[in-house]
């Protein structure tokens, strides 16, 4: 008889937990505009020089460039290939919530700012990078090349080239305006672009697309060497995502001297790679990076690279 | 079969008919005016845009049909007319023309994009008055209108369903019909009449010209029919043939309608038919984020329709609906299964004397231990769980292609919500034993009643105009859903969000990149003045001045295809539903200075 009264009383009860649960729900989280008028001068207050500033959880993340602007959020850092090289983060929280990839971070100061918990968090184990390919692609620092049977073509760098990219899902990421055109196709360039990884996340890369026999060859001079190059090769996952396609393949080539080359399987996504340079630890180098296809299809490969103490 | 006998005036026009009568028209009429209320904010979706075009079209051959009878229907002018979106059928496309055509103007239907959208409110109103005579039907005199109310509510306020009949799609719709279908269907099966047949004929052949869902409708049926037949309840009266009336007429009648509304298959029907199944078996694969991953080719996981459905239909209703099941089980189909177990074994004598001593009795024809009404009403359960089967099924096929989400099961949601109906009256009759005075019983229902109508309520109201991205408690709402990588937004409908900062921030003539959002619904908006006119929409990120961007993972690609071409990723405005980005706006630094992009990217 007891157990018919209980649950009878739990059917209201259940309602007006559910009720109170949305009630929690809808406001947790704050809103855009209290982004952006509480956030500013709080995360401001924190920030040194070269800090990342990430949301937790992730899909908070607009939210937050939306409130901070470029300046503390440049696309050098949200389209970053990993957390490895920064030594410090913000951690900008809404419900307590933190960023995987940070978890193992020492939590140096801890703050609340309305709903939001700031954190500065210290990277225990940062990577010293001597050298940021991406960063410096460009006509003062690097050369491309469209190579056909062992001769290269060179491709010349244009501060203006006509901007495109897909719409809707579809289509290619954006051939930016900056870039090293090609004697070939439209996007058989050498440029920076931001393409999307396994998860659809952002990664900034060099756009080297190889097409079938012709591969795409991006040489680097006076690089700073540490002990290794390491990097990510991927292509936007859209375009490897049904496994369908060819394998491509970078080789590094130091002062040259082959020290390492790596294929990239379609559906690998973001991979990692690493080649070891300490024989050239501590000197200036010429570094090449030959990016080749098996066969067939023109493949839009993409790729970060950093010479690493 | 009897012919059934003319009531009288004093039984039609009764107390208890008109009280129903008046709740029945109470909740439809209501629910069409709260639609009515709450669609002016809601964008317009991509695929109503396709349909607007499509109504439009199908408009200039009604148009002719009226003033040129005999040129309208040369191949011609049906081919002329009718290709416009003929992968779906054109029942509820006429009906938007219709309402666009003589319904504009009236109270509450003032703007272009309501008027087309009225035809599914309509219908997803008529949908609950149903529910509700349904349940009232079979709760009886005691809990029929209690039980009727609140599958009715219950199954309107789903957040879910109160989106989607806002909008000039097909899946309230669907559903709507295919709830008048089954519930047509069994009122013919227990008291069968020509007339009964020829409605459930007449509505099946409409359920077939309103979407593809209605190709599964029979299988439910057959089952039904099986299972009523197996479990002994039969509650499904027959003809001299064996087989229920309704059987004989529907073959013969349904597909004629649906081939005499739908003037696109007139001719090369064979050919236009095959087309039309392929389009749908063979459905390009969109993309549907779950549990944090993007899947975009088959099998979906076996667990996606199940855990959508917990995910966004209230738990209050779900818990009922779970009670109701028991009850149905319990009640109905157990001791039928049973029955039929000791049957088969040779011994239902003694089952019948030792375990069912106080059970009703058998009927005549020896073949249940339910009484008629009690067999009834087991039948009718059997009738709703196929239904909700078959609405499910397709979602547990490995080759089901996948292009939507929990819209593609709302078929279910009616016959859910009335089992989670019987539930809650199970629950309010625990307390029968209680000498508690009917006043105090009356008021304790009504507010039982009115919390486990209130929390769907209130949760659907909140999530307008972001009834996409509504998820319920259990999940942890909104910002839990988005944790967990459930599927936010689709079909860009959620621009009218920040189509404020547009009218307001934009240069004269800018062009704005519309992402999702179709060209067409993006005119509706300006025809309907929740966009400028000057605004051009523009199809590509690049030579464009402002872009938006409807958020889906798989959709981020296009967000960085903006980064790199605008130099920028701070959005300049965000549409969030409780904190949640949904939408995005972003602003080329250089559209002001310049008035329109750098004309490199054309």
């Amino acid at each position: 008889m007891v157990l018919r009264y209980l649950v009878w009383l739990a059917v209201p009860l259940l309602a007006l937990l559910e009720l109170a649960a949305h009630a929690y729900h809808a406001t947790r989280v704050p809103q855009p505009d209290q982004w952006q008028e509480e956030l500013p001068a709080a995360v401001q207050a924190l920030h040194h020089q070269g800090d990342l500033i990430v949301a937790a959880p992730y899909w908070s993340e607009p939210n937050l460039r939306f409130a901070l602007g470029d300046e503390l959020m440049p696309l050098r850092d949200i389209a970053r290939p990993d957390e490895r090289g920064y030594s410090r983060a913000i951690e900008v929280s809404v419900s307590r919530e933190r960023s995987p990839q940070l978890l193992k971070w020492e939590v140096l100061n801890e703050t609340t700012v309305g709903k939001f918990h700031l954190r500065v968090l210290k990277n225990p184990t940062p990577s010293r990078v001597l050298f940021d390919f991406v960063d410096n692609l460009n006509a003062e620092h690097a050369s491309a090349a469209l190579v056909s049977a062992g001769t290269p073509r060179d491709c010349t760098w244009d501060t203006n080239a006509g901007v495109s990219n897909g719409a809707l899902d579809y289509g290619h990421p954006t051939y930016p305006k900056e870039r090293f055109r090609c004697p070939a196709s439209e996007w058989n360039f050498v440029g920076v672009t931001v393409i999307e990884d396994q998860q659809y996340r952002p990664k900034r890369c060099i756009w080297a697309p190889p097409a079938g026999s012709r591969g795409t060859r991006v040489t680097f001079s006076n690089v700073p060497m540490g002990n290794t190059v390491r990097g990510y090769s991927a292509l936007p996952f859209w375009n490897e995502r049904e496994g369908k396609h060819n394998t491509t393949q970078i080789q590094l080539t130091v002062d040259g001297v082959v020290v390492g080359n790596t294929k990239h399987a379609d559906g690998e996504g973001w991979k990692e790679f690493e080649f070891p340079t300490t024989t050239f630890s501590g000197k200036r180098a010429t570094v090449q990076f030959d990016v080749t296809t098996v066969r067939g299809a023109p493949r839009e490969y993409c790729f970060y690279a950093e010479a690493e103490q | 079969m009897k012919r059934p006998q003319m009531p009288k005036l004093s039984e039609i026009f009764s107390k208890e008919r008109l009280i129903d009568g008046g709740l029945l028209w109470a909740i439809g009429f209501g629910y069409l005016v709260l639609l009515l209320l709450t669609a002016r904010d809601i964008g317009y979706a991509r695929d109503e845009g396709f349909y607007f075009s499509a109504a439009s079209s199908y408009g200039k051959w009604f148009n002719l049909l009226f003033t040129h009878p005999s040129t309208a229907f040369q191949r011609a002018n049906v081919d002329r007319y009718w290709a416009d979106n003929h992968e779906h059928p054109a029942l509820i496309k006429s009906l938007f023309w219709a309402s666009n055509k003589y319904l504009r103007g009236l109270p509450l239907i003032a703007s272009q994009g309501t008027s087309y959208r009225f035809p599914a409110m309509a219908l997803s109103a008529l949908c609950l008055s149903c529910i509700y005579a349904w349940g009232r039907r079979l709760g009886g005199e005691r809990d029929g209108r209690i039980l009727g109310v609140i599958a009715a509510l219950s199954f309107g306020f789903m957040p879910q369903v109160f989106h989607h009949a806002h909008l000039a799609c097909f899946d309230m719709p669907v559903a709507a019909m295919w709830f008048f279908t089954t519930y047509a269907y069994w009122l013919c099966c227990r008291n069968p009449s020509f007339g009964k047949a020829l409605l459930t004929a007449v509505l099946y052949g409409l359920l077939l010209n309103t979407k593809h869902n209605s190709w599964i409708l029979p299988a439910a049926l057959f089952l039904h029919f099986f299972l009523d037949r197996l479990l002994g309840l039969r509650a499904v009266k027959l003809t001299r043939l064996g087989l229920p009336l309704s059987w004989l007429i529907v073959p013969i009648v349904g597909p004629a309608v649906f081939f005499s509304t739908w003037p696109w298959i007139w001719f090369d029907t064979v050919k236009r038919l095959r087309e039309y199944v392929t389009f749908h078996t063979q459905h390009v694969y969109y993309n549907m984020e779950f549990l944090g991953k993007t899947y975009f080719e088959p099998p979906m996981p076996r667990l996606y329709a199940w855990v959508m459905t917990l995910a966004t239909v209230p738990t209050i209703t779900l818990t009922l609906f779970v009670i109701g099941l028991f009850v149905c089980v319990q009640q109905g189909l157990w001791p039928s299964m049973l029955w039929r177990l000791r049957a088969l074994k040779g011994d239902l004598q003694s089952f019948i004397n030792r375990e069912h001593e106080s059970a009703s009795a058998s009927d005549a024809e020896g073949t249940s231990v339910l009484t008629e009404e009690q067999r009834a009403v087991a039948s009718s359960c059997v009738l709703w769980l196929v239904c909700i089967a078959a609405s499910y099924g397709p979602w547990l096929m490995k080759k089901t292609p996948i292009f939507g989400g929990t819209k593609h099961w709302l078929t279910a949601y009616p016959f859910l919500a009335l089992i989670a109906a019987f539930g809650f009256v199970y629950v309010i009759r625990l307390v029968d034993p209680l000498v508690l005075s009917t006043k105090w019983r009356t008021a304790s229902n009504a507010v039982w009643g009115g919390l486990v109508v209130l929390v769907p309520l209130v949760i659907a109201l909140h999530a307008e105009p972001w009834g996409l991205a509504a998820y319920v408690p259990v999940v942890g709402g909104a910002p839990g859903a988005a944790s967990l990588g459930l599927n936010r937004s689709f079909w860009g409908y959620a621009t009218a969000s920040v189509a404020p900062v547009l009218n307001d921030e934009a240069q004269k003539g800018a062009r704005v990149f519309i992402h999702d959002t179709a060209e067409q619904s993006w005119q509706m908006m300006e025809k309907d003045k929740i966009l400028r006119k000057d605004l051009q929409p523009w199809p590509q990120v690049s030579g464009s001045d402002w872009a938006l961007y409807h958020h889906e993972q798989h959709m981020g690609r296009v967000e960085y295809m903006t980064w790199v071409d605008y130099g920028t990723a701070a959005p300049e405005a965000i549409g969030a539903y409780d904190g949640v980005p949904v939408v995005w706006l972003y602003r080329r630094p250089s559209a002001d200075a310049e008035g329109n992009a750098d004309a490199d990217g054309e």
